[in-house]
């Protein structure tokens, strides 16, 4: 594998708007509890179908 | 400096996440007995049944009592490791059991896949019983998976066993352990098991110097070998993680090896990185001690023993090195400007002392 740089891949706008939209989830380790399937929230919200929305 | 404030938001969060520490997982390690005994295992897995092994009635009452004690509103999943799980005989008719419950209704269960590459009606039988995910372990191409896995064959049950989760509407995990011998097979593994598996994640995990692999010391990685996985889970994120809220795509992740720094965390994973063992993630051992995580190396020592104790208890009571962390602040730590985030990484990376066997974030940073 090619060592790329790996700062440059972050500044991706729309990775950004994902990373913006994790940072605000209300329970931090929210992915955590979904590890291994997707598991609703408190709220019954999905967390990958919010977080990476168009 | 909105990114900042994001940053300030979610640490928030995370002290009063650690502040409440609701039970929102439960790590068990249903055996130390294992089929294959793999040159990477962090785990001190045992060929035989352990006779300290707790019984599948003392596994079922020990549900059903976090479930009268814990406030179980916010509950999400079961986690099932091993050893092998699926050697545990009485697996399905303890599923049976707990999966009665309303409160357990996701179970994951982490497989080398042979005993369920092996029996095809198994997969079946383990949904019916409540099971939703299953984590598969494959560790490079035939020859090299067979190799570190120690079984001829190994591969193809292990490729068998995720096929047969993903057909039958499982939510299929396929995780590789990065080493020194297959670090570059990585990006072709990856392109195959997407096409031949189709699981939803592909999560690549960084060798860890525990157990086994402490011992098979060619394996471990290089600084540059860490860079280059990480540069190439980056690279896929970037380039497919618009795709990810369908539940149809795969997507990659750099599993819980660590703190990247405020720049590459949430861009390389579907998460910011925070352990959360003893935070929101009860671990019971195969002999009912009560741990944080199975990952953690016992030499750290047990919070109870649900033998001796009411599970509640402990969980309110001890832990507390789980969540006050300033014992983890040393070495690179005390000066460095991610402890206000990570506070120290991973809990299955440290030791007793307060050292750890690595830091990502000082990896990848350092030239």
């Amino acid at each position: 594998m090619e060592l790329e740089n790996i700062a440059e891949k972050t500044k991706d706008s729309k990775v950004q708007l994902f990373k913006q939209r994790m940072l605000n989830w209300q329970n931090p380790v929210e992915y955590v509890n979904n590890m291994y399937g997707s598991h609703p929230g408190d709220d019954d919200s999905d967390y990958f179908r919010t977080i990476y929305a168009k | 400096m909105e990114l900042e404030n994001n940053f300030c938001n979610w640490k928030s969060n995370i002290e009063n996440l650690i502040e409440g520490h609701p039970l929102q997982i439960i790590s068990w390690e249903a055996t130390r007995k294992c089929n294959l005994s793999c040159k990477h295992c962090g785990s001190p897995s045992e060929a035989v049944q352990l006779p300290e092994e707790l019984s599948s009635k003392e596994v079922i009452g020990a549900f059903k009592q976090i479930e009268e004690d814990f406030d179980m509103s916010h509950f999400r999943h079961v986690n099932i490791t091993g050893g092998e799980p699926l050697v545990r005989k009485d697996l399905p008719y303890i599923l049976e059991n707990i999966s009665q419950s309303p409160h357990y209704r996701n179970i994951d269960i982490q497989t080398n896949g042979v005993v369920l590459g092996k029996n095809s009606d198994l997969i079946k039988k383990l949904k019916k019983f409540g099971v939703t995910g299953i984590g598969v372990s494959i560790d490079g191409d035939r020859e090299s998976h067979d190799s570190f896995r120690g079984m001829r064959g190994s591969y193809d049950l292990a490729v068998k066993a995720a096929k047969s989760a993903v057909d039958e509407g499982l939510t299929v995990t396929v995780s590789t352990v990065a080493h020194a011998k297959n670090v570059d097979q990585i990006p072709q593994l990856y392109e195959s098991v997407k096409r031949e598996i189709r699981p939803r994640t592909f999560r690549v995990m960084t060798i860890d110097p525990l157990g086994r692999a402490d011992l098979n010391k060619e394996y471990l990685l290089s600084s540059n070998q860490t860079k280059e996985v990480i540069s190439f889970l980056q690279r896929e994120y970037a380039d497919n993680c618009e795709k990810y809220g369908n539940s149809n795509e795969t997507m990659v992740e750099l599993g819980c090896g660590g703190w990247l720094g405020k720049d590459i965390e949430g861009t390389i994973r579907p998460f910011i990185f925070h352990c959360v063992a003893g935070i929101n993630n009860l671990g019971i051992l195969y002999d009912g001690k009560l741990a944080a995580c199975s990952n953690i190396p016992r030499e750290f020592g047990f919070e109870g023993d649900l033998r001796k104790d009411r599970i509640r208890d402990i969980w309110d009571n001890k832990y507390q090195k789980y969540r006050k962390f300033e014992w983890k602040k040393t070495e690179d730590c005390q000066s460095c400007g991610e402890w206000d985030y990570c506070h120290g990484g991973p809990m299955h990376k440290m030791k007793p002392d307060g050292s750890r066997t690595d830091c990502l974030y000082q990896i990848i940073n350092k030239e």
